[in-house]
């Protein structure tokens, strides 16, 4: 397990929800938060962009997660929201169904995510922590663009 | 020609024209008389006209010359009028005068009178000129004693002389024509009465005495005297006729004689004949008194109701014929009593069952009266049932009519709550837009607040309170999603149950509608009935009414049955009576005839054939009292 990928215990997460799942993101990537508008097509991009957007004059990519995590595509409503991640170098818009939570990593909260063999998965889930309301993937955002994709970008 | 064969009527004529030819002469001469006088009454008119015409103009030219000297004295005018009024009068005489006589001498007279008065007028003209000219007026006044009327008078003297020497001549003629007249009349007087005279002593000698004679002829042959002769039988006037008349007379008197004669001689021979028929009658009064009295035996034993008496003793032969009859009219009219007899039983019987018949008719015809007026009282109450059925009909009419309106009432009243509902809705969409709104709101103060929290998490330890007040207002933002929520949901489950609460607003809005068309239906269901009842009322009143007359007719039947009753009983009376009486003759046993069954006895109820016509009639006459009995 690498562990680097681990927040250390104080640190802040946010929770979000795609279906009806809940997934964490590390607050530290996260550098805004928006409401869903309608996005711009790009052409030729891959079945999980749905686009791009303009935010305060700066493009970004805008990324459907849930397809993105192979959970099927979204539909992006006006409840949708888009959480701009800062990721490396990149910032990029990721349209989850809702934001649930902000929680706090208490030492032991979270662990390893079972080993099932798929190496794409372990590059996407950075472990598992139980809350009152079930499980939660603590998800790795350097998997989400591709790192070639990423320098061709 | 004989006066004696003269005609009465023409001797009386001819002694009458003989008369009147005397009065008719002395008539003729008195005429012609009187025509003379009368004649010189008018000339002597005439003359005494003429004289005063004469004397007239005289005195006018005097009356002339004195108004001339009347002007001569006093020189006025109005004399000189008198003058000339005198002159018109003086010519106008003179003219008529001159035109009236008829003497050439007189006339020649008048000429010179002319002349003379004109001669005097020239002068005294002369004279009047002078005197208006006052120069010669006393040359005109010295002429007044120069101018003289004496010429005038002169002719005027001669003139009167003439006329009165006429006037004389002609008195003497009319005093001679006077003379003649009386001696004509007494003369005629004289000889008309001895005319008169001598024919009533003609005609006395011509008729008087024969018809004197003819009336002692008649009277001696009205007193029976046929030897008196017939005076004046050759006379050819009407005393000739009456005397060949009372000729007849006398012969027609002796030919009656001699018939009175003849007709004793007729009475003695009839005498002798009427003798000889008295004693042929008396022995024909011997033979009817016995026939008289067999027949009056005979007669006073069927008088006594005995018919079965016959004149057994013979009669004389030309009365035998008599008997005969009487024997036979006995066996006729015992044989007739018998069937009248056996007629009377029989009636007897059928007028008793007659009454029966009628009494129990009578008996039914009350009973029947009875239910007549028990059905027509039974429909009077029906009558007035249906009459409150009608009412009542009419009342439930008014009634639903009533139900009806408030039942369009209630269906303006759930218009009314669909509309209210609907806009109940309308609020409840507002609402939930609100509430949209709240939630947008709610939805960005979430993400505010999470950015907030990002930004004091970012921040480390220095954010740590931010961070907590970006958690409270998280935790705000989301409970006011939440309330929003909640009012959604429970809005639209208002909006739900509103919808509901139209629908079935609607649906009793539709089932009102229905009840009001229902309740019409009913009304008019409700008024047929309530118009079949006031039919049926009709009906029944005029059933009641046609009960009612049958009533009427019911009892006058009733009364005509009571009526027929008294007379069957009245009959049946009669008719024992009609026996009684039957029984009184004797009409023997049955004879030996043909038509002895039809004396046999017989029950009382069984008609024998013998009391009507035939069997057949029996048979039908049976089944009609069956009938009655049935009624």
């Amino acid at each position: 397990m690498d562990t680097s990928r681990i927040p250390a215990p104080g640190a802040e997460l946010i929770s979000v929800r795609i279906g009806d799942q809940a997934y964490a993101i590390d607050i530290m990537a996260v550098r805004e938060i928006r409401g869903w508008t309608a996005a711009t097509p790009l052409p030729h991009a891959p079945p999980h962009v749905l686009g791009m957007m303009n935010l305060r004059g700066a493009i970004l990519p805008v990324i459907d997660l849930g397809a993105r995590l192979g959970l099927g595509p979204a539909e992006p409503n006006s409840s949708s929201v888009v959480v701009v991640a800062q990721i490396g170098e990149v910032q990029m818009g990721l349209v989850v169904d809702a934001v649930s939570d902000i929680l706090t990593v208490t030492e032991g909260l979270i662990q390893p995510a079972p080993d099932v063999g798929s190496g794409e998965s372990a590059a996407f889930v950075a472990g598992v922590m139980t809350t009152e309301t079930g499980i939660v993937s603590l998800l790795s955002l350097d998997q989400v663009q591709p790192a070639d994709t990423a320098i061709a970008a | 020609m004989n006066l004696a064969n003269l005609k009465i009527s023409g001797k009386l004529s001819a002694a009458f024209a003989l008369i009147l030819a005397v009065f008719i002469i002395d008539a003729g001469v008195l005429f012609s008389a009187l025509s003379t006088t009368l004649d010189m009454a008018r000339k002597n008119n005439v003359s005494y006209m003429n004289s005063k015409d004469v004397n007239a103009v005289l005195q006018n030219a005097v009356e002339q010359q004195n108004a001339v000297r009347a002007f001569a004295a006093t020189g006025e005018p109005k004399f000189l009028e008198n003058y000339s009024k005198y002159g018109a009068e003086l010519d106008s005489h003179l003219a008529a005068f001159r035109a009236r006589t008829t003497r050439a001498e007189q006339r020649a007279r008048a000429d010179q009178m002319r002349a003379a008065v004109d001669d005097w007028r020239v002068q005294t003209e002369h004279q009047v000129a002078l005197l208006k000219d006052p120069a010669t007026a006393a040359d005109g006044r010295a002429l007044v004693d120069t101018l003289r009327l004496a010429k005038v008078r002169e002719i005027q003297g001669d003139t009167m002389k003439a006329q009165e020497a006429l006037v004389a001549k002609r008195w003497g003629d009319q005093q001679k024509a006077i003379h003649e007249a009386q001696w004509s009349l007494a003369v005629g007087t004289v000889v008309a009465l001895g005319v008169a005279a001598a024919m009533a002593w003609l005609l006395t000698r011509a008729i008087a005495a024969p018809v004197r004679a003819m009336t002692g002829t008649m009277g001696r042959l009205a007193a029976g005297d046929n030897s008196v002769e017939v005076p004046a039988l050759g006379r050819g006037d009407e005393v000739g006729e009456m005397a060949k008349a009372v000729l007849s007379f006398k012969d027609a008197a002796i030919q009656k004689r001699a018939l009175e004669g003849e007709a004793a001689e007729q009475r003695r021979v009839t005498e002798a004949e009427r003798a000889r028929n008295e004693q042929a009658q008396a022995e024909a009064a011997r033979q009817q008194a016995a026939v008289v009295a067999g027949l009056a035996d005979g007669l006073s034993r069927l008088s006594g109701g005995d018919l079965t008496s016959r004149v057994s003793q013979a009669f004389a032969p030309e009365y035998e014929q008599l008997r005969a009859d009487f024997n036979a009219t006995a066996e006729a009219l015992q044989t007739t009593m018998r069937g009248i007899s056996e007629s009377a039983g029989a009636m007897t019987n059928g007028a008793g069952e007659i009454s029966t018949a009628a009494d129990d008719l009578s008996r039914r015809t009350e009973q029947q009266a009875a239910s007549l007026e028990e059905t027509a009282a039974a429909l009077d109450q029906i009558t007035a049932t249906v009459r409150k059925t009608a009412e009542g009909a009419n009342h439930a009419r008014n009634v639903v009519g009533q139900a009806a309106k408030d039942a369009e009432v209630s269906g303006e009243v759930v218009r009314k709550a669909v509309d209210a509902m609907g806009e109940i809705e309308a609020s409840a969409q507002q609402i939930s837009q609100i509430i949209g709104v709240i939630d947008e709101i709610a939805f960005q103060t979430n993400l505010l607040a999470l950015n907030a929290g990002v930004e004091a998490a970012r921040a480390g330890d220095a954010g740590k309170g931010f961070a907590v007040v970006a958690s409270e207002v998280r935790a705000l933002a989301q409970r006011s999603a939440e309330a929003a929520k909640e009012i959604k949901a429970l809005i639209t489950a208002s909006a739900q149950q509103v919808g509901a609460g139209v629908s079935l607003v609607g649906e009793t809005g539709a089932a009102l509608q229905r009840i009001v068309s229902q309740v019409t239906e009913i009304t008019g269901v409700v008024g047929e009935i309530a118009a079949s009842a006031q039919e049926q009322a009709t009906g029944l009143h005029q059933v009641n009414t046609a009960v009612n007359q049958m009533d009427q007719v019911t009892q006058q039947n009733a009364a005509m049955v009571e009526q027929s009753t008294a007379a069957s009983h009245a009959l049946a009376t009669e008719a024992k009576e009609l026996a009684r009486l039957m029984a009184q003759f004797r009409v023997g046993d049955r004879p030996a005839t043909p038509r002895a069954e039809r004396s046999s006895p017989r029950p009382t109820r069984n008609r024998s054939p013998a009391y009507a016509s035939g069997a057949a009639t029996a048979a039908r006459l049976a089944p009609e009292t069956d009938s009655w009995e049935e009624f």
